[in-house]
């Protein structure tokens, strides 16, 4: 079980889904990716993404604009 | 960083100074300040909804997701009927209809072509580069000035395109009346939604 780090402030889509869906594709399943971002509409992307998935996720607002999301790989 | 409390706090603030200038456009004109209270809303809406025109292609193109994509034609299929219930009430003749009514050539096709690779290089088209700001990116405030740049400089060579190489200009219910028009125009939307339905299904 391995914890991966994305940071992606900044980036607008579809920068971060793309990253995302990369850095998944290297994790095994139970490993954990945690992305900070800052764009709106790319947590409601990656949130999606994760339902059409199954992916379980986690998602915390840790500054007004700024999100943590949890992604835990199946 | 900025506190969540004082987040609300601010948007209190910016919330009063916005109705407090909606009021002062009443001595005006009524129609300025219904304009500035429609935008307000308008902006609301898009900003919880998170409606983004680049964001329904993007998705759909790079990552098979349709959801946007479907959101966009049911927009397009309310104002349709919202557009043409206002154009058919307000109607004098068929050279001055209320909106704009524009020629076409293969220049809107390039012209489409190219705008559709800026919006999606740049992350956002007009509407949600605009609530971008108004989220408070900085990025998206260049890309607002890349507009108002690309506009301009549009609009000075516009004409010379329009003379040499429009086809025609089409205004459909001119040809077909008003309720053919407008229930061709949603029967060819309620396709392309059930073609996205299909699609995504079928991808899962």
């Amino acid at each position: 079980m391995t914890e991966e780090v994305l940071e992606l402030l900044g980036e607008v889509c579809p920068i971060p889904l793309l990253k995302t869906e990369s850095e998944i594709n290297t994790l095994t399943a139970g490993d954990r990716l945690i992305i900070k971002v800052d764009h709106t509409q790319a947590v409601r992307n990656i949130m999606d993404w994760c339902e059409d998935n199954g992916y379980e996720f986690n998602i915390d607002e840790v500054a007004p604009g700024i999100w943590k999301v949890e992604i835990i790989k199946l | 960083m900025l506190k969540k409390e004082k987040q609300l706090k601010w948007f209190v603030i910016i919330l009063l100074i916005s109705l407090g200038f909606g009021l002062l456009l009443l001595y005006l004109s009524l129609d300025l300040s219904i304009l500035w209270f429609i935008g307000l809303m308008i902006g609301f809406i898009l900003q919880r909804a998170n409606f983004c025109f680049a964001g329904g292609f993007l998705n759909f193109f790079l990552f098979r997701n349709t959801k946007l994509i479907r959101a966009i034609i049911i927009l397009i299929g309310i104002s349709t009927i919202g557009f043409a219930i206002y154009q058919y009430l307000t109607f004098n003749s068929w050279n001055q209809v209320l909106g704009q009514v524009l020629p076409w050539g293969l220049y809107t096709i390039v012209g489409g072509f190219i705008f559709g690779l800026g919006m999606s290089l740049a992350g956002g088209c007009a509407c949600s580069s605009l609530m971008r700001v108004g989220e408070g990116t900085i990025i998206f405030v260049i890309v607002i000035f890349g507009f108002i740049i690309g506009n301009s400089i549009a609009i000075v060579h516009l004409e010379w395109w329009i003379d040499k190489f429009t086809v025609a200009t089409i205004f459909i219910p001119k040809y077909l009346g008003w309720v053919r028009a407008v229930l061709l125009q949603v029967i060819v939307l309620s396709l392309l939604y059930n073609f996205f339905s299909w699609f995504e299904k079928r991808g899962n």
